[in-house]
């Protein structure tokens, strides 16, 4: 069904990777201003997120000697140095997730440099080095990302789903490989309901959601596909979905053929596979031009 | 369960068929973004990565599985994504399937007045009368926006029929004093949005079903169609029905359709072009909406409760 298979290393059939946005608190401080101190419900449900989730998480991934991905808003860096020298202490990757969860389609070009450096720093001051992933905060990759991420020198996004496998995005000042995923595959559509988040879907059993995950990576298994989980620690970590993860992970590696990687191995795996003209991906040229298309205005040429 | 004839007039399907079927998909591709937000549409880059999927990867993968089936189907498109993607429109019609009229841009008819509604629908003609060497005959409303002028319209410009309505489990006519159409019918069920569609720049938040649970629904429909008479015909979106996950699930039920036996599956085209024919026969007599439905709105009933508010 993909029409231009990657080859995956040593012949595995699909490349999978649990990737966790640690975005604690600073989802209710960018929502809340001065209330968030007001709202210790919700702050109590994110703290779980540094505080037990993510040493939950990667004792399991231990278990099964797995090295994913993690992105962190740089605010979460500098709250949390102690879940932060846990994930790199079991050498998982440290990736840019944004300084507070700021979201960049409401921000200018500036405004988005700015917060994009502010993160980098927190990430080199916790780990020594800098990131070569972004995933945007929200998803909101804006009309200026791509330039800005070029500019500071990431190798790869993991905030868009125009494909099943890694492509890459195309601008004038340079490239970087989009990893795609799918909000099927994020956690946040299937568990999450906050009143304080004004989001009130039902949550699911384990089982229901997993049962969206399951399929989904049958299907990559199938057909060479990219697996790449969208969770949330406080939200997928919890002790009834900690259980029914491990079960998928078991799976998985019962299934046999899986890559297990970090992003940023993937995306240099894209990088080498283009290089020794294995795989040609598709390429998607960035930005697109400004204002309103020319069409949406009555009585346009054709 | 006692077999009790839930249709009260079936179609007679050619060769004895039990049901119908078409797998209908709306190639929307970015046009939905631009119509919704048409300032900030290329500021979303990652709602727009997710429906550029459709034209680009989707459709070659949707085309390919009907080839392998030898199954031709209907892909409304509109007029905007036909001229922005002459890829996609070549390997549609190099599959033999047929291309209806969506709309130029996705517009909403609801929100136009009917000189505007005209322009956009003969906008979206020209451009795939371009695209494609000749006229399509069939319609589907954007977002289902059927109005209160597009029959008009539909005849004005020769369609034969449209698959935009909601009114029976067969086709039907719908007709004014101008003449009549052929209506192709469908439920919302048959919708993959309510199962599959969450969108932040749309402000769709369903739940996100696996596809085991949205093809349950599907699959129950057709059951209830071969086992009725009935017309079943999907409105997917390649960018949603198309990943791969849910392509595999289609190829799944495409294998049980077949396996059950007995199914007509045809373009729209084709139903409605049967639909005409068993109707000229009088082998069949169709049920006939006559639109529209009332003078006006609001209808006079209603004029004590508004003279309150
Ligand atoms: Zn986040
Ligand atoms: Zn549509």
């Amino acid at each position: 069904m993909i029409q231009n298979p990657i080859p995956w290393p040593n012949g595995a059939r699909c490349a999978v990777c649990f990737s966790f946005d640690m975005d604690g608190e600073s989802l209710v401080h960018l929502g809340y201003g001065p209330e968030a101190d007001n709202r210790i419900a919700s702050l109590s449900e994110l703290r779980y997120d540094a505080e037990i989730a993510v040493p939950r998480i990667l004792a399991m991934f231990q278990r099964y000697g797995m090295k994913q991905t993690f992105f962190i808003p740089g605010w979460c860096i500098e709250h949390y140095p102690e879940t932060i020298d846990l994930v790199l202490e079991h050498g998982h990757e440290l990736a840019h997730h944004g300084y507070l969860h700021e979201n960049p389609n409401k921000l200018s070009a500036e405004e988005e440099r700015y917060w994009l450096r502010r993160a980098i720093a927190a990430i080199v001051k916790a780990s020594g080095k800098r990131p070569t992933g972004f995933r945007a905060p929200s998803y909101a990759f804006s009309r200026n990302t791509m330039e800005l991420l070029v500019d500071e020198g990431f190798d790869y996004d993991a905030s868009l789903f125009g494909d099943d496998i890694p492509y890459l995005l195309r601008h004038p000042a340079g490239t970087v490989v989009e990893l795609p995923s799918h909000r099927a595959l994020d956690d946040w559509t299937h568990f999450m309901m906050s009143r304080d988040f004004n989001w009130m879907l039902p949550i699911q059993a384990p089982e229901r959601g997993f049962e969206v995950y399951r399929a989904e990576f049958d299907a990559c298994w199938n057909h060479g596909g990219l697996w790449i989980a969208v969770w949330h620690p406080f939200v997928s970590a919890r002790l009834a979905r900690a259980e029914a993860m491990e079960r998928l992970i078991r799976t998985m590696h019962d299934r046999g053929g899986v890559w297990f990687a970090p992003l940023s191995e993937i995306a240099a795996h894209a990088r080498a596979c283009m290089a020794a003209g294995t795989w040609s991906p598709r390429v998607h040229d960035l930005p697109y031009p400004r204002g309103p298309i020319p069409e949406l205005s009555r009585g346009a040429a054709n | 369960m006692a077999t009790i004839p839930l249709l009260a007039n079936p179609v007679p399907w050619p060769n004895g068929a039990r049901c119908a079927a078409c797998f209908s998909f709306d190639m929307d591709g970015e046009s939905l973004m631009h119509i919704a937000l048409p300032r900030e549409a290329n500021k979303r880059v990652c709602g727009l990565s997710e429906l550029r999927y459709g034209p680009t990867v989707a459709v070659p993968r949707l085309v390919k599985i009907f080839a392998h089936f030898g199954m031709k189907q209907t892909f409304f498109v509109p007029g905007w994504c036909a001229e922005r993607y002459p890829a996609a429109v070549d390997a549609i019609l190099a599959g033999g399937h047929e291309i209806g009229h969506h709309g130029y841009i996705h517009e909403d008819p609801y929100t136009l007045s009917r000189d505007d509604e005209r322009y956009w629908t003969e906008r979206g003609l020209v451009a795939l009368v371009k695209a494609t060497g000749k006229k399509p005959v069939g319609y589907r409303a954007p977002s289902f926006a059927f109005s209160e002028n597009t029959l008009e319209i539909l005849q004005e410009f020769g369609f034969a029929y449209d698959a935009s309505l909601m009114a029976d489990d067969v086709p039907y006519l719908i007709a004014n004093d101008g003449g009549d159409l052929v209506e192709l019918p469908s439920p919302m069920a048959m919708d993959d949005w309510p199962h599959y569609m969450h969108s932040f720049d749309f402000g769709t938040t369903n739940q996100i079903s696996s596809p085991a649970r949205a093809f349950e629904v599907f699959r129950s429909e057709f059951d209830v169609m071969w086992q009725h008479g009935g017309l079943w015909v999907a409105v997917w979106h390649p960018f949603i029905s198309g990943r791969t996950p849910r392509a595999a699930a289609m190829v799944e039920l495409i294998e049980y359709m077949q396996n059950k036996g007995g199914v007509w599956f045809a373009t729209l085209a084709e139903i409605a072009a049967h639909v005409r024919k068993v109707t000229a026969s009088g082998a069949w007599t169709p049920r006939v909406e006559r639109l529209p439905y009332y003078d006006a709105s609001p209808i006079p009933a209603l004029s004590r409760r508004l003279a309150a508010e």
